[in-house]
């Protein structure tokens, strides 16, 4: 579910972080540029794992900025095609089920891709799954396990700037999430952790 | 930014939950408390709750220390001793999930039937439960079920409370 990534990258460092540590200055910074950030085909960053070089800093002719070479490996979520992972159901809809884990909200399973014979009852806003006579419920909050068959990226193009013509209606803006997985949850032993246990 | 290797490693749950605890320890051992940046700091705080969800073997970490990096080295061995044909990638999977049941080892170990038989599969969970542990049976829900809309959850979260 989680890979090392080694990256290159300038630092700068401002006179006012120079009380810190010069190893602490440089991961606060690349921290605060990368985690919670995707990289298109690589994955959500989450933290640094190690420093590995940094150059001598060379300091700015007009802002006195310290700028520094430095590799590092970055911590980044990125489950591979296959893996089984776990999350939990967040809203269903006739089309399938959205999952969530506390950091990442991009999980969809298609209704497809449900174990049969599974039925999706309208008034509650559940899928059911009947097996052996016996009916189970996908619940909202409930920890499911999925297994992941496929991985979305996206990168926004600029967009044009607004045209001033218009009054001041909120321009619509449609999010698409730069990186999102589809799973499955088919197989015997995923879906509800509990029905497994 | 110019991505040198996309990816140097395969990282466990373990290590990355092992990771961010010794960051925060450092961060609070020294005289002057330091924190990691806004989003690094809720970000890793959020991994953590989630590694520490049940049923993910690490939700018990704390008190019970399970999971090590002898235990992960000791669990590719013995597996790679009397199951040659499990991959590498199926072994971490394994430590990731720890599959104390036969039903879930089969979501992690590809065409699991072919390739094992029934006796072996019983083998592969006891080797997982002897070196990993694994949840007393019936521990009660701290998992804490918030769906009380639902009937069946409610019913069951009801039995849970009053046994």
């Amino acid at each position: 579910m989680w890979i090392l990534t080694k990256i290159a990258d300038l630092v700068q460092l401002k006179p006012q972080d120079f009380n810190k540590p010069s190893i602490e200055a440089i991961e606060d910074k690349i921290n605060e540029k990368y985690a919670n950030k995707v990289i298109p085909n690589i994955g959500l960053c989450i933290c640094v794992w190690d420093i590995t070089d940094a150059s001598e800093g060379l300091i700015g002719q007009y802002d006195g900025h310290v700028n520094i070479n430095v590799e590092f490996h970055m911590v980044v979520f990125r489950p591979h095609k296959g893996e089984v992972v776990q999350a939990r159901i967040k809203e269903q809809t006739s089309a399938g089920i959205r999952l969530c884990t506390p950091f990442f909200n991009d999980i969809w399973i298609p209704s497809t891709e449900l174990p049969e014979p599974i039925e999706f009852v309208e008034a509650e806003n559940v899928w059911v799954w009947t097996c052996e006579d016996q009916q189970l419920y996908f619940d909202n909050n409930e920890i499911v396990r999925f297994q992941v068959i496929e991985e979305k990226w996206y990168t926004q193009p600029p967009t044009k700037p607004n045209e001033p013509t218009d009054s001041d209606a909120p321009t619509k803006t449609s999010y698409q999430a730069p990186y999102s997985i589809i799973g499955s949850m088919a197989m015997a032993g995923l879906g509800c952790y509990m029905w497994w246990e | 930014m110019k991505i040198l290797e996309a990816q140097s490693a395969v990282l466990t749950n373990y290590e990355v939950y092992q990771h961010i605890v010794d960051i925060q320890q450092s961060n609070n051992a020294g005289k002057k408390k330091r924190r990691m940046p806004e989003d690094a700091f809720r970000l890793s705080k959020e991994v953590l709750d989630y590694l520490q969800t049940k049923p993910y073997p690490l939700h018990d970490q704390k008190e019970k220390q399970h999971y090590s990096q002898n235990s992960l080295e000791l669990l590719c061995e013995k597996l790679a001793e009397s199951f040659p044909d499990i991959t590498k990638g199926e072994g971490l999977a394994i430590f990731d999930v720890r599959p104390t049941n036969i039903a879930v080892l089969t979501t992690l170990i590809e065409a699991m039937d072919d390739r094992f038989t029934e006796e072996e599969q019983h083998r592969i969970v006891d080797l997982v439960i002897e070196i990993l542990g694994q949840d007393e049976p019936q521990d009660e829900e701290e998992e804490g079920e918030e769906d009380d809309e639902d009937g069946d959850a409610a019913q069951s979260v009801e039995v849970a409370n009053g046994a």
